[in-house]
């Protein structure tokens, strides 16, 4: 037996012997190591081997959960008896609909050479970016990530469902004394990882921002790049597109199912089954991922669901349950907006003025009714004149409603990019916006 | 522990590591949530497991497993040495650290009754009774109470020689009531946002909090701000209360002292400073009244320990004296680069994450005034409270926040509740424009129980003595 059978096999025989109404264990099985940069050289390196196996046990309708990170059977069944006897001093519950019954999964994504990357590996691979850093003249800070993951989940309904897959993430950011440039990547298989080419987008950000300008404060067409539009849709989707805000009437959704929201160019959806995003195919109560679609030609067509917010409105769960116990409710965490026609370049060439962002920064959520963030640009902002990328300049802050600034989306870019975003991933293109508002400015 | 902590030690030194650490640690936790008249969350957790730090040519390797026997000790050791060795392929400077007194010690903090000796019946008890009061308006749609206790138990070995055990308790509490009423949202929480108040202190701490006798106030004032109006756009005095210093003095002192950042270590993720070292002894930070402290040595408080994780005692130091800049947040490999020896910041999220620097406790110190004698000394202006959204740039230099609720001040007198204010600020102008503090008398240390940062994340507890204090000129009403 390997290790992930025997967790399975462990979590079967806990299962069996809960003796709860209703039981049901989630489990992680990680190993991840990590290899991090700053000023050009590697300053931290880590590797962690770690479980994490979750009970959530019902007991006349009655709820109670418990954790434990020792894989051991005997530590399992302790993590059951205090589920249980947590359960067992809590008030019933009026809506509980039952843990959900769902089809056994086994899913295999994992990639061998990400599995097996060693520390040395990774150093090999920093130092691609290292040589063309110092080939710029520039600093190198940032970090790469190799994991791989197995995660169970099983009830007393159902079998044991699992999935096994690997991850890449690597983020890295070129400095000069006065500018600075982003690139990252994700992916599921080390081979696909191109350092050279990442490290050459960053170090162009950096040489072009060098001697940033200021900008005043004011509403101006800007185009965001994926990483960008990533941390916008993600903090979207944080606050308004799970069941549970809008049962409480905390989305900008509620009452408006049906109604154009957006700019009739934005379709925006979640949907784990594709294979351009990454993650499991099942949810954290063990049911498969749907896609959901969330706006289509601007319009608000739907949110996601878990089971108990699905069944207050008499509907199925949307296998978007986050693991229990959770206070957010159902949430998206495989978002995709649908690509337009335009490159990059041809929405910068079709701007007359403008502001190009690389990123966000320390993003932030001040009105959720009408998702208003605020946050900063880092690492590669940017002025567009007369369609051309110009001058770089000095971080920016925004203060600005995202449904808003959906709905003067001029442009719609045409490439997609997973990014690694706040919730999970967002497999995104870049936009043109009208009229996006930045409130201040940084010093530095 | 100690034989675990043998092999481990051992074999690094067999592998030519020039120094090692281990860590093991324990951690128990129960979280207890009620929203709506029903329990939200009832949960148990325990977690151990141990984390090897290595120096091996001058370079750091650190590995970590949740099994707890000796061949994984073995196994462990070997892969920490494996990855500095990788590190050391990409070095320019080799790590020194500066010197720590060798030692044993045991630190446990003080409290009076162990949280988790209250039968969790009795706990959801007291939540579902501050519940039921948050809910007598209908136009609360969600009333949430929440409480806390985590004890955390290390067993640090060294091949230096220390050896320490430190067992730290924590708990925390607090709650708050969502009104909504058409496309209107406003929320209420007491002590204050983000959970409540948190402390290394027992059960005592959630009885002082008396929720049940806070509870009407915060559901009416919730109420209320649905139908306040929108506080407006300009620039004027503000008195911001105890609970949004904390945080200001985190975001905008707090992690722009750190030196890791400043020295370029956090530059890719959280991000750098405006602060360099050459500013010790001259920046003028803040107006002469600002005076801060980096102190884990405070009784109950939540970023208060015995010793931090590389081994060095907990301290009392200035970060901020009379307004000028005259320490940072420091490690035993960061300090040396300053002429100066660890103040004790370097502490990590658990048994599977390296320690990095993070603040302990940094205290905005009193001033001398009453808050009604500040209130009755300003012709214009707002009174924030209770921190709703925080931003700040990579520099830690343009700041923003939201708080739930302010109140004009107009010829020295509190007047009407305004909803949604927010305010902006650049961090050494606005310190600098700090007029009056509160005094002893209104000051009290906020836990902080979720400050993030590193890759992997870490997520660390922290807190923040602070007193309600006044600034000039500050820019309100963003973005309307």
């Amino acid at each position: 037996m390997n290790r992930q059978d025997e967790m399975e096999a462990a979590i079967a025989k806990a299962l069996a012997q809960s003796g709860a109404d209703e039981t049901e264990i989630l489990a992680f099985q990680s190993a991840t190591a990590l290899t991090r940069v700053a000023n050009s050289e590697i300053h931290q390196n880590v590797a962690e081997t770690n479980s994490v196996i979750s009970v959530r046990a019902i007991f006349d309708n009655q709820i109670g959960t418990a954790s434990t990170n020792r894989p051991e059977v005997d530590a399992i069944a302790t993590a059951v008896k205090t589920a249980v006897d947590n359960a067992k001093v809590s008030p019933r519950v009026n809506d509980w609909p039952g843990l959900p019954e769902f089809p056994v999964i086994t899913d295999d994504k994992r990639a061998a050479a990400t599995r097996e990357c060693t520390p040395g590996k990774r150093a090999d691979l920093i130092h691609e970016a290292l040589t063309l850093a110092k080939n710029n003249k520039l600093t190198m800070a940032g970090a790469l990530e190799t994991s791989e993951t197995t995660v169970f989940i099983g009830n007393s309904h159902s079998g044991v469902s699992r999935s096994s897959l690997t991850d890449v993430d690597v983020n890295m950011v070129l400095m000069d004394f006065d500018s600075s440039g982003y690139a990252a990547w994700i992916g599921r298989d080390l081979n696909e990882l191109d350092m050279t080419e990442l490290g050459r987008r960053a170090a162009g950000k950096a040489a072009a921002g060098r001697r940033p300008q200021d900008l005043p404060p004011g509403a101006y067409t800007v185009i965001l790049e994926p990483a960008a539009v990533a941390d916008m849709l993600s903090f979207l989707a944080y606050v308004g597109l799970g069941a549970l805000s809008v049962q409480e009437k905390q989305s900008f959704m509620a009452g408006h199912f049906g109604e154009r929201l957006v700019d009739e160019k934005i379709a925006f959806w979640d949907d784990g089954t594709d294979p351009r995003t990454q993650g499991i195919p099942f949810d954290y109560e063990g049911v498969p991922k749907e896609k959901v679609v969330f706006f289509e030609k601007g319009v608000a067509t739907r949110v996601v669901y878990d089971t108990r917010t699905a069944a207050r409105e008499g509907g199925k769960s949307t296998g978007h349950a986050l693991p229990a116990p959770n206070t957010h409710g159902p949430l998206p965490t495989n978002l995709f907006l649908e690509p337009g026609r335009l490159k990059l370049d041809e929405m910068i060439a079709s701007t007359a003025n403008g502001v190009l962002v690389t990123r966000f920064h320390y993003t932030n959520i001040e009105e959720p009714m009408r998702a208003v963030l605020t946050g900063m640009t880092r690492d590669g902002t940017f002025l567009i004149e007369n369609g051309a990328v110009g001058a770089g300049l000095k971080n920016l802050r925004f203060t600005q409603s995202i449904l808003d600034a959906l709905s003067a989306v001029a442009a719609v870019g045409s490439e997609l990019t997973l990014v690694n975003a706040f919730l999970g991933t967002c497999c995104c293109p870049a936009l043109k916006i009208d009229n996006f508002h930045f409130t201040g400015i940084s010093d530095t | 522990m100690r034989e675990l902590q043998a092999a481990v030690l051992n074999e690094t030194q067999r592998l030519g590591a020039s120094y090692a650490d281990v860590r093991i640690v324990t951690t128990k936790t129960q979280s207890i949530g009620t929203k709506n008249g029903e329990v939200e969350v009832v949960t148990s957790g325990d977690e151990c497991g141990f984390g090897v730090r290595v120096l091996f040519g001058g370079a750091w390797g650190f590995a970590c497993s949740n099994i707890l026997d000796m061949n994984e000790a073995v196994n462990v050791a070997r892969t920490a040495v494996k990855i500095a060795q990788a590190s050391a392929t990409a070095l320019k400077h080799p790590v020194r650290l500066t010197a720590v007194e060798r030692g044993e010690a045991v630190y446990t903090n003080d409290y009076k009754t162990d949280p988790f000796s209250i039968p969790i019946e009795a706990k959801i008890s007291l939540l579902l009774d501050v519940d039921k009061l948050l809910r007598t308006d209908k136009k609360i749609a969600v009333a949430r109470a929440n409480l806390y206790c985590r004890r955390n138990q290390t067993y640090f070995g060294s091949s230096e020689g220390s050896h320490f055990y430190q067992d730290i308790l924590e708990t925390g509490a607090g709650m708050s009531a969502t009104a909504v009423d058409g496309g209107d949202v406003e929320r209420r929480s007491y002590p204050n946002s983000m959970g409540g108040q948190c402390g290394t202190r027992g059960w005592e701490l959630v009885e002082e909090l008396n929720m049940a006798g806070n509870a009407d106030r915060v559901r009416d004032e919730a109420v209320a701000l649905l139908t306040a109006p929108i506080c407006a756009s300009g620039r004027t005095t503000v008195i911001i209360d105890g609970t949004q210093m904390a945080l200001q003095v985190h975001e905008s002192i707090g992690h722009p002292t750190e030196l890791d950042r400043i020295l370029g270590m956090e530059a890719s993720f959280a991000g750098t400073s405006f602060v360099n070292p050459d500013m010790l002894g001259k920046f003028k930070y803040g107006s002469e009244i600002v005076n801060v402290t980096a102190d884990a040595t405070i009784p109950g408080a939540l970023g208060s320990f015995g010793f931090d994780d590389e081994g060095v005692p907990a301290q009392r130091s200035e970060i901020i004296t009379a307004g000028v800049l005259t320490g940072v947040l420091t490690s035993r490999e960061t300090a040396s680069s300053i002429g100066r020896t660890s103040n004790g910041a370097m502490r990590a999220d658990g048994w599977n994450r390296i320690p990095l620097i993070r603040m302990t406790n940094i205290n905005l110190l009193p001033g001398d005034r009453t808050f009604d004698e500040l209130v009755a000394d300003t012709d214009d202006g707002l009174y924030l409270e209770t921190n709703k959204s925080w931003s700040i740039d990579d520099k830690r230099i343009n700041f923003q926040f939201a708080t739930e609720i302010a109140w004009e001040i107009k010829n020295g007198k509190l007047g009407r509740m305004l909803r949604r204010p927010n305010y902006t600020g650049i961090t050494p102008q606005f310190w600098n424009s700090c007029d009056a503090i509160c005094d002893a008398g209104h000051w009290t240390v906020w836990g902080t129980p979720n400050c993030g940062k590193g890759e992997p994340m870490q997520i660390a507890h922290v807190a923040h003595g602070a007193a309600p204090a006044r600034f000039r000129d500050v820019q309100v009403g963003v973005g309307r």
